[in-house]
């Protein structure tokens, strides 16, 4: 239990009656400024230098392996008939899926007031937007002709003398991810600003003055500045909410439509929905776990952070269990041939590995969040976290490809094995998403420094009334 | 999570907590009445009408309270869960909802009457209605392993047999806390929630496959548990918000429930209108989409220009349903005002009661019934509303009308919606 103490208080206990504090160790608003601006100002550390250089090499991958596929053409991939939709549209989903916790947190947690949020919005709403942006790759690159990617946008194209497809998911897909991404971009950054007023004021060099003082946009934090501030972020909050239900509903959108046996099933909208939350949070307690530690930033980001997030992963990965479950019993329910081979096809053809490790993984791992144990001690749920990533990828592989590569006609089977490139592409995405997470912990307020002050304020106001009056 | 100021609750004897004297003398007289009608609703629908009419009115009217029992509990549940401050003075409301699944395990014989007997679920008359349809045999064969009459009843005595432990033993709890105060039974109520809703969801999704999907025995969608679990939580949340408004109306729990929980339950009431929208449209449109006999069936039986009875209904849900509500609760103002939050659960009740006419009586394939058919579907589920607010009241009146000595009472009086 070690773990969970800090500064001999266990946050994770809360008689009820009475509410654990979210900020240990007698923080104070000039210790929090302190421990969140040194990691900013400090010179990096050796880990984190060897860590962005294997991220940028990675990234660098990504690179020219996009130039390779310009150069030759998609078949580079592993793409062929039946399974034209192969690893690009996987990791698109995945990465799409990852990006959904720092909304979810930022605007759905903000509605219901659940002042845990505060320490933790900063870094899942970054890694949303990298997310986002490894996401926005794949299907840009997937269209051929990249250079004419622009062809997706709404417009009447005057090569073509006609409109996109407006009753394709595919360029609904194209709204969906284009306004999470403008949205999130701005929640994050407005949300940033009196942060970066911040690091503003503390700079001593120059150009970092110079370059956070255009960032901080004026921000004085005068009372005025901070109503209006208040109320954008409401309005934003209730903006983006629809749009974490909206965007994977779209994604699920682009299978379910189709007649494609075990693509369309009308549970998938909710069903990805879960599945994009479980996955998000997965990736911010394996970003969190590490990054806590690294940066000394245990008193802020609490071990009662990582439960509840612990708690949501447990939770979203029961209700896609749900869905799994669901999908099969209808499946059979229904007596339709197709669909109950695809199904059976999955856990028991070729793909059965595939099929077996998301199981594995999403279904039975989250399982030992049932015990607190797991869920206050960081390494145990990292090692989870990443079976949930895995077995996240592995969802959309099986929906994807085992799908594709046996629907109706025997005689068009195919398996589909994915070249070099796919998994160059695969790591090399890891790459960016990491590449720019490291620039973002050294250059930017990793935690919101202005609301968990807000927060530290309110619990010092509770402390000290239930020192006067009757304990409740 | 509120700022709480401490506030001193009232002894717990005071009279605020227990059940207007008015409502109390109306409890035989409701329940008496409700039963005539319900009863007297679904003989009309039988002779009247004939065919499957009358048992398929009465399982709207079962579902119709069944779905708002069952929301109740997963209300009551989740804000164990979830270590709810807000909303520990709205709790018994929802527990006194949350029980009648123990009557409702009694009203649902006349179902599994209608089982044995062939005189609801089409599915019943295995043979006649393979050869009525050219299903073929082996796939008919399989269905019938899960649609016959044994394993339906088995099940049905499954899921209820869960519904009623969780509902009594959350009930049982929290009337002991009453007593007691241990702080302890708030632990053990939070520590079983987890598992508690694991059976709900299970029993609840299963329950709208057996229930009503299987009205159309070879019509299918995975979407469909989740549509009736929609409906289920929208219109509890209706029902807390009404009824606690009826008793603060007849001088219960005047000071205890304040604006800020009719805000409170307001928001999620909006918040619940548009998850019932979002599941509505996405079962509706993929099937439009991919247009595959199998699954369009069910749609065309509803459809404007397919169905005279119903195709109106479809279009009335869609915009009555959700749009309507959706811009009517979306004021903060209106929100704050426990009048109109009560209106406004009103409202989306009857439609929830539309939602799920809609869903259960084009399947005894003889339209609406015209006037008569109309009367009887009205009739049944007006009695069976008669029947459970007359039970309600019984129980009520054993018991005080807020968990008075919950340890998170505090913070609930003193909630603020900052």
């Amino acid at each position: 239990m070690s773990l969970a103490v800090s500064n001999g208080l266990d946050n994770t206990v809360e008689r009820p009656g009475q509410r654990a504090p979210l900020v240990l160790g007698n923080s104070t608003f000039h210790s929090i400024t302190e421990s969140v601006c040194r990691i900013s100002e400090n010179p990096p550390s050796k880990l984190w230098v060897f860590s962005f250089l294997v991220s940028v090499h990675l990234a660098t991958m990504l690179g020219l392996c996009i130039l390779y596929l310009f150069y030759t053409g998609v078949g580079v991939w592993g793409n062929r008939s039946p399974v034209f939709w192969g690893w690009p549209i996987v990791n698109f989903v995945f990465w799409v899926g990852i990006g959904h916790a720092g909304t979810l947190i930022s605007a759905i947690l903000y509605l219901f007031r659940q002042e845990w949020r505060t320490s933790i919005n900063r870094t899942a709403e970054a890694m949303t937007i990298f997310a986002v942006v490894c996401a926005g790759t794949f299907p840009g690159i997937h269209v051929g002709r990249a250079w004419l990617a622009f062809w997706l946008a709404p417009y009447p194209s005057l090569n073509l003398w006609m409109w996109p497809q407006f009753r394709s998911p595919l360029l609904w897909d194209v709204f969906a991810v284009s306004t999470y991404a403008t949205v999130s971009l701005l929640f994050w950054y407005m949300g940033m600003v009196p942060d970066l007023a911040t690091f503003r004021d503390r700079s001593k060099n120059p150009f970092r003055r110079a370059v956070y003082g255009v960032l901080a946009l004026g921000w004085s934090g005068s009372s005025r500045h901070w109503m209006r501030y208040e109320k954008a972020y409401a309005l934003l909050a209730a903006f983006a909410a629809p749009l974490v239900l909206s965007v994977h509903t779209i994604v699920s959108f682009d299978f379910a439509v189709s007649q494609v046996p075990g693509w369309h099933t009308t549970i998938f909208p909710p069903y990805f929905v879960a599945g994009a939350i479980f996955s998000g949070f997965a990736m911010v307690i394996t970003l969190m776990v590490p990054a806590r530690k690294i940066f000394s930033i245990e008193k802020l980001i609490t071990i009662r952070h990582l439960e509840n997030m612990c708690k949501i992963i447990l939770t979203t990965g029961l209700m896609v269990g749900l869905a799994y479950g669901t999908e099969f019993f209808v499946a059979w329910y229904s007596q339709v041939g197709e669909e109950a081979f695809a199904f059976v096809n999955r856990a028991m053809g070729p793909y059965w590995w595939a099929y077996w490790i998301m199981i594995s993984c999403n279904v039975i791992s989250p399982n030992v969040f049932w015990f607190k144990k797991a869920r206050t001690t960081p390494w145990i749920m990292f090692v989870v976290s990443i079976f949930v990533n895995i077995g996240m990828w592995f969802e959309r592989f099986v929906i994807t490809c085992t799908s594709l590569s046996r629907d109706y006609l025997p005689s068009a089977w195919a398996y589909f094995s994915p070249t070099w490139v796919d998994w160059a592409m695969l790591i090399g995405s890891f790459g960016l998403f990491f590449t720019l997470f490291l620039l973002f912990c050294r250059l930017m307020p990793i935690v919101n420094m202005a609301e968990t002050k807000a927060t530290l304020a309110k619990e010092m106001h509770m402390a000290h009334q239930d020192d006067t009056a009757t304990p409740i | 999570m509120s700022h709480h100021h401490a506030v001193a609750p009232k002894p717990a004897d005071d009279p605020a907590f227990t059940m207007p004297a008015m409502l109390s003398g109306l409890s035989l007289p409701l329940c008496v009445v409700g039963l005539i009608a319900l009863v007297g609703g679904t003989f009309l629908g039988s002779s009247a009408v004939g065919g499957r009419f009358g048992m398929s009115a009465y399982l709207t009217a079962y579902m119709y309270a069944m779905t708002i029992a069952i929301g109740a509990m997963f209300f009551v549940l989740i804000q164990h869960l979830v270590r709810a401050g807000w909303s520990v003075v709205v709790r018994r409301v929802a527990e006194l909802i949350m029980i009648m699944v123990v009557p409702l395990a009694v009203l649902f014989i006349p179902i599994g009457w209608a089982v044995w007997t062939g005189s609801l679920y089409v599915w019943t008359d295995a043979a006649g209605y393979q050869a009525e349809h050219h299903i073929p045999a082996d796939a008919w064969a399989e269905k019938i392993r899960w649609l016959n009459p044994q394993w339906f009843t088995l099940r049905a005595c499954v899921y209820l047999g869960v519904y009623c432990l969780i509902g009594c033993w959350y009930y049982s709890k929290s009337q002991r806390q009453d007593q007691t105060g241990e702080v302890t039974l708030t632990e053990s109520m939070q520590a079983r929630g987890g598992p508690a809703i694991i059976l709900f969801a299970l029993c609840t999704s299963l329950l709208a496959a057996d229930w009503v999907m299987s009205l159309a025995p070879m019509w299918f969608s995975t979407m469909f548990g989740v549509y009736i679990f929609a409906g289920s939580i929208l219109s509890a949340h209706c029902a807390i918000a009404l009824l606690s408004f009826v008793l603060q109306k007849q001088g219960a729990m005047r000071d205890e429930v304040t604006i800020e929980h009719y805000h409170d339950l307001g928001k999620l009431i909006h918040g619940f209108v548009c998850f019932w929208a979002y599941i509505a449209f996405s079962q509706y449109m993929l099937i439009w989409y991919a247009n595959i006999p199998e699954e369009t069936v069910w749609f065309f039986t509803r459809y404007p220009g397919f169905s005279e009875d119903f195709g109106p209904i479809s279009i009335a849900l869609m915009v009555l349903h959700f749009g309507v509500p959706f811009l009517g609760i979306m004021s903060r103002h209106v929100r704050r005002t426990p009048w109109a939050v009560a209106a406004w659960a009103t409202y989306i009740l009857v439609l929830h009661f539309v939602d799920l006419y809609w869903a259960i009586m084009p399947e005894a394939t003889v339209g609406s019934g015209g006037a008569m058919g109309v009367l009887a579907s009205v009739l049944t589920v007006l009695g069976m509303v008669c029947l459970m607010l007359g039970l309600i009241v019984i129980v009520g009146a054993r018991t005080r009308l807020i968990p008075v000595r919950d340890p998170r009472l505090a913070e609930s009086l003193a909630f603020e919606n900052i």
